[in-house]
């Protein structure tokens, strides 16, 4: 048995400017992977993508 | 420019050895930097590497089961003007190992003054493979 672990790394940032100023950037880098429509999921599973 | 980021080679090492409890350093001290190498998980260090590191704070966060997630938050101050394209954990605030590393999806511009306090959320998920 193997047991895999992965990590899912996901960085978000926030800027205060001098003057105050604050600026949510969100999410800047990240590894996950992006969720595919789930009908395009199921198409690609039949076609064997 | 499109976002990566991994926990690198050196990082799994410092997990498995915390894990047997020979290491002792933590690795939360965050760094920027203005390189754009590519994120590999033989990385050693930042690119080209910022201001000095931050010692942040780590805690254990949920995001799909209790504590599965490892959270560091840091802030940093610019000391000039910057251009930030890169970030990443060590364990010791000048010297140590890099842990894990992110290129960023769109550069920080920032002038002196300015701050950023960047939050890396490491979340462990788990499968299990049975073999025949």
């Amino acid at each position: 048995m193997t047991v895999n672990v992965e990590p899912v790394v996901t960085i978000t940032a926030i800027v205060t400017r001098a003057d105050g100023t604050v600026e949510d950037l969100g999410i800047v880098a990240t590894n996950r992977k992006p969720r595919t429509n789930p009908i395009r999921r199921i198409i690609a599973r039949i076609k064997g993508i | 420019m499109p976002s990566t980021a991994a926990v690198v080679n050196n990082g799994l090492a410092t997990i498995t050895s915390r894990l047997i409890g020979t290491a002792t350093n933590v690795p939360h001290h965050v760094a920027w930097g203005t390189g754009t190498g590519v994120v590999a998980v033989t990385n050693t260090t930042l690119t080209e590497p910022g201001e000095a590191r931050t010692t942040g704070t780590a805690t254990q966060a949920t995001t799909t089961y209790t504590s599965d997630t490892h959270r560091v938050t840091g802030t940093i101050v610019a000391t000039g003007t910057r251009a930030i394209t890169e970030c990443g954990l060590f364990t010791d605030v000048t010297a140590g190992t890099l842990y894990c590393r992110g290129l960023l999806a769109a550069t920080i511009n920032l002038t002196t003054g300015d701050s950023v306090a960047l939050t890396f959320n490491i979340q462990y998920t788990s499968s299990v493979i049975t073999t025949p």
